[in-house]
């Protein structure tokens, strides 16, 4: 995160391009709501509280969306996780 | 068996919290307690943990197209004085009570008011009405004391005789 494209080797970059599509795809496909609540939550590091005043509800609310959203990411990202176990054991 | 099972499910649920330190002590003891005998939910924190690791790893993302429009509205919301609503403990007290207990001590008020200007009212006239005492005015009383000789003796005399006499007159 904050490092310079040039300081890796072309398979760690080439690894580190495929995970941020990955990445971007799966927060794309989340709900509206949900990618804001996983956003502010994982990049911004607010709390639930912090979350609820922005998205206006209770933190039990975005607590639901960050599980709702936790479970929809865990399973499009699997694939992309197999892949790497698969690619760094061969 | 579906007992675990649902308990699994529930801790499950739990789990992002859990690793975000955003639930009570209680509970997060609870989750605790559970992982250290349950393989499933400790893989399932692993693979959760593991997909914010990822997520961690790539660039900043943006948030949607409507955190701009959402983030405005709550700070104009904020810049708003807030000169209408009571805060601190006054915002805890129910108008109509504060209403109420006001129409009560009016009402205290204004009874302990007329029971004193009633009482003041009062006190003169039942001294107006005091009826002669043996046939003498009250206010001859003043020269009561007065000796015989003296011309405040003399003139209690006469005006007793006189009273006395026309009363006689009267009861005739």
């Amino acid at each position: 995160m904050g490092s310079s494209p040039g300081c890796f080797s072309p398979s760690e970059e080439l690894e580190r391009n495929e995970r941020l599509t990955v990445v971007h795809d799966a927060l794309h496909c989340l709900p509206a709501n949900q990618r804001l609540a996983i956003v502010l939550k994982r990049y911004e590091g607010l709390s639930y509280r912090e979350i609820a005043e922005i998205i206006g509800c209770s933190p039990a609310a975005v607590d639901s969306l960050l599980q709702r959203a936790n479970g929809k990411l865990r399973k499009f990202l699997e694939p992309y996780f197999a892949n790497r176990d698969a690619f760094r054991k061969g | 068996m579906k007992a675990m099972i649902r308990t699994c499910r529930r801790i499950q649920k739990q789990i992002p919290a859990f690793l975000d330190a955003e639930m009570t002590p209680k509970i997060m003891y609870a989750v605790k307690r559970h992982l250290s005998v349950c393989p499933d939910c400790r893989r399932f924190l692993a693979e959760t943990s593991r997909t914010w690791e990822v997520l961690a790893e790539s660039e900043k993302i943006a948030p949607g197209d409507h955190f701009d429009a959402l983030f405005w509205d709550k700070a104009r919301e904020f810049s708003i004085p807030r000169t209408s609503r009571p805060s601190g403990i006054w915002a805890r007290v129910p108008i109509p009570a504060i209403a109420a207990a006001g129409f009560l001590l009016g009402i205290a008020g204004g009874f302990f008011l007329g029971k004193v200007a009633f009482i003041d009212k009062q006190a003169p006239a039942t001294q107006a009405v005091r009826p002669p005492i043996n046939g003498i005015l009250p206010y001859l009383d003043t020269f009561a004391d007065f000796p015989e000789d003296s011309v405040g003796g003399a003139y209690i005399a006469v005006a007793t005789q006189s009273g006395g006499s026309a009363r006689r007159g009267g009861d005739k």
